[in-house]
């Protein structure tokens, strides 16, 4: 089969007009330097302010490192109670030490006091300084009425790097606007060797990446793996003490939290914790905490579930429960800091492959395997109906109570719609993996305009349940463009030749095309946000089945002009 | 600032030679005077441009008069489509002032490529749908 395109028409055309013929550029004048200025002052003074104060919280916190050690000996110790809503626990301990032949007594654990939202880590915190320790304390030489057990870890300075941040994007962006280059005189072109996008989608990407593997890496699984094995935990009686829904305002709204708390002992030691589940946390609906809080009044006898190896580890409520969900939040970081980087990655400098090898026959990989398409829509489905999933279960329980959410229910009815479409994409997906598999080679492997060109294809599978197959080259547009906070792309094919289109399940099964593209074509072009992409696409009809759909990207260069 | 760029002619072939002049006229002497040959996008993506060469003109003067040489890159050809048009251009920039640029039209035969054929299209829209909405 050859193609129809050997001597292609070239009609004449009335060449585009220009939008910027002889125009000038139009500087950042000196009032646009000020305001960049301004902004730029926010940054900076918001950096520098934040770099004084924690700064000045880490030069107290390891002054400690100058102190001089002694031997203590731990006279008390107990989990404190303060006012505080938020983190009302810490550790009180007081000790007893020597210095200079004179005895003296400290209450002070650390410079800075490290307080607590759960009992238990108090606690935890507590039960590593019974009364009678004698270990080390630091005492100030020129205080010797000042000492402390624990000293601040270094790794706390890094949270210098945090307002850093700021500082270097405000001297930066400061710096930038009165001395930059470009920038300063608003020119269409850039600098040469620079193009007008950056590397800072990679950047953000890897930002992105780091911040949801750490919190997944460090936090969300392995308290997941606690929560599991929670539900292994030595059952154990206890009585509530208190219990409340707590609030917690922000400038984002008010969310609440159950926070019950109770005693329990293990080996006759008493305990206390307020930790309700491992996977704690506020979110909004107070109905549904307040429901959990009235199981559980003041005095009410109950069971928690204790960690046997660590006693100050227990929950009333064992297993990860729905709020792991919010746990899944990460993972979106993550997966999306990942498809940035990927997609800065694929984002070659703007050209045309010339100098690729044009010689040889090359098999081509599909733009996306089947497998991978699997998998790529099952990590979609999964995190958005994770997250629709802990709304609709605020749904049924109003329902289930007989006060129904009605606003809550209609406003999640798209969500769910669009998590279902997902669910049915997937098992889409899933069946298209019993398809036919395609495989197409093509010589040389970079096509040149005018140049001849061999297709071939095999096809593998069960080839007899296609009722059409059919194989073009497409030539197309893909236009990227940012509204709003969303980046859209819009495709735009512009050539597009048929290089089988058969019936026949031997035609089908293999087969080659021999041709040549027009002379004047335009060849692959690949910039940031605009691109001319050539692909050979593969279409194989199956009835009540999904369709066999696969693309093979191509590259044309320059060719023989 | 008062500039203009005067290429021998506005089309050019791939790898030929691009000649002219520019002439300036600054309130104080430029500290530094560029003449940059770029291309740049148009149309519904966001725009994207490069710069490929520049001659940097040595001591300008607040008034002055240069000559230049420069050569079209083979790629990319000037294109027009219906989402992107590419175009070249010249760019004298004077920093710190003004720039002004004008266009040219970088492709094989003086013509900017076309790619809004329909003898192209081989495959009618409708085959979309036959093959989305199945018999």
């Amino acid at each position: 089969m050859g193609w129809p395109f050997e001597s292609a028409v070239i009609r004449s055309h009335a060449l585009m007009e220009f939008s910027f013929g002889n125009q000038s550029g139009r500087p950042a004048g000196v009032f646009g330097k000020i305001g960049i200025t301004v902004f730029f002052l926010l940054f900076l003074g918001m950096g520098l302010l934040f770099t004084w104060l924690i700064g000045h919280f880490l030069i107290q916190s390891f002054s400690a490192y100058q102190w001089k050690p002694a031997s203590a000996t731990i006279v008390s110790s107990s989990v404190g109670e303060s006012k505080s809503s938020d983190s009302p626990y810490f550790a009180e301990v007081k000790f007893r030490y020597e210095w200079l032949g004179e005895s003296h007594v400290s209450d002070q654990l650390s410079l800075t006091r490290q307080t607590y939202s759960s009992y238990d880590k108090a606690q935890s915190s507590v039960a590593a300084l019974p009364p009678g320790l004698v270990r080390t304390c630091y005492v100030n030489p020129e205080d010797p009425g000042e000492a402390v057990l624990e000293r601040a870890d270094f790794w706390v300075g890094l949270f210098i790097l945090l307002p850093l941040v700021f500082v270097v994007v405000g001297a930066g962006g400061i710096y930038g606007a009165w001395f930059g280059k470009d920038k300063a005189s608003g020119t269409l072109s850039p600098q040469a060797g620079k193009r007008a996008k950056g590397g800072a989608p990679w950047v953000l990407g890897a930002i992105f990446t780091l911040v949801g593997g750490g919190i997944l890496a460090f936090w969300f699984l392995p308290t997941l793996a606690r929560s599991i094995s929670s539900t292994t935990w030595d059952e154990t009686p206890c009585m509530v003490i208190s219990s409340r829904v707590k609030s917690h305002s922000d400038s984002d709204g008010t969310t609440y939290s159950v926070d019950i708390l109770y005693q329990y002992s293990v080996d006759g030691k008493e305990y206390k914790s307020n930790r309700y589940r491992l996977f704690s946390g506020s979110s909004s609906g107070y109905d549904t905490k307040a429901e959990v809080v009235s199981q559980y009044p003041p005095g009410q006898r109950s069971v928690c579930y204790v960690n046997p190896t660590n006693p100050t580890e227990v929950v009333l409520k064992p297993g990860p429960g729905w709020s792991f969900l919010f746990g899944l939040i990460p993972l979106a970081f993550m997966g999306a800091g990942i498809m940035v980087m990927i997609q800065s990655a694929k984002a070659p400098r703007a050209g045309n492959s010339a100098g690729l090898s044009a010689n040889g026959s090359q098999t081509l990989k599909p733009a996306a395997s089947p497998h991978m398409k699997v998998f790529g829509i099952f990590l979609v489905a999964l995190f958005w109906n994770g997250i629709v999933s802990v709304f609709v279960s605020e749904v049924v329980h109003g329902f289930s109570r007989g006060r129904p959410d009605w606003f809550l229910t209609l406003f999640m009815v798209p969500f769910v719609a669009v998590g279902l479409g997902l669910v049915a994409g997937f098992v889409y997906q899933i069946l298209a993996l019993w398809n036919p598999r395609c495989e197409i080679q093509i010589n040389p492997p970079v096509l040149v305009p005018g140049q001849p060109v061999e297709v071939s294809w095999t096809l593998r599978g069960s080839v007899h349940r296609l009722q059409r197959f059919l194989i073009y080259l497409e030539g197309r547009e893909e236009a990227t463009y940012r509204r709003g906070t969303s980046n859209y792309t819009d495709k735009e094919t512009f050539f597009r030749v048929p290089l089988a289109d058969t019936e026949s399940p031997l035609e089908m099964t293999q087969g080659e095309a021999k041709g040549a593209l027009p002379v004047d074509v335009m060849p692959t072009f690949i910039a940031s946000n605009n691109k001319v992409v050539w692909a050979i696409k593969v279409r194989g009809e199956i009835q009540r089945w999904p369709d066999l759909n696969e693309e093979f990207s191509v590259t044309v260069t320059g060719g023989t002009q | 600032m008062n500039a203009e760029i005067r290429p021998e002619r506005t089309t050019y072939q791939p790898g030929e030679t691009i000649e002219g002049v520019v002439t300036w006229s600054t309130q104080k002497p430029p500290r530094r005077a560029e003449l940059r040959l770029f291309w740049h996008t148009k149309g519904k993506g966001d725009r994207d441009s490069e710069t490929v060469q520049q001659q940097v003109f040595d001591m300008p003067q607040q008034q002055d008069s240069r000559a230049f040489v420069l050569q079209a890159p083979d790629f990319p050809p000037s294109f027009s489509g219906r989402l992107i048009s590419l175009m070249w251009g010249l760019e004298l920039v004077l920093e710190p002032g003004d720039s002004q640029a004008i266009d040219l039209l970088i492709a094989t035969g003086g013509k900017e490529l076309d790619l809004q054929r329909e003898e192209w299209l081989q495959i009618a829209d409708t085959e979309k749908k036959k093959m989305f909405w199945k018999r």
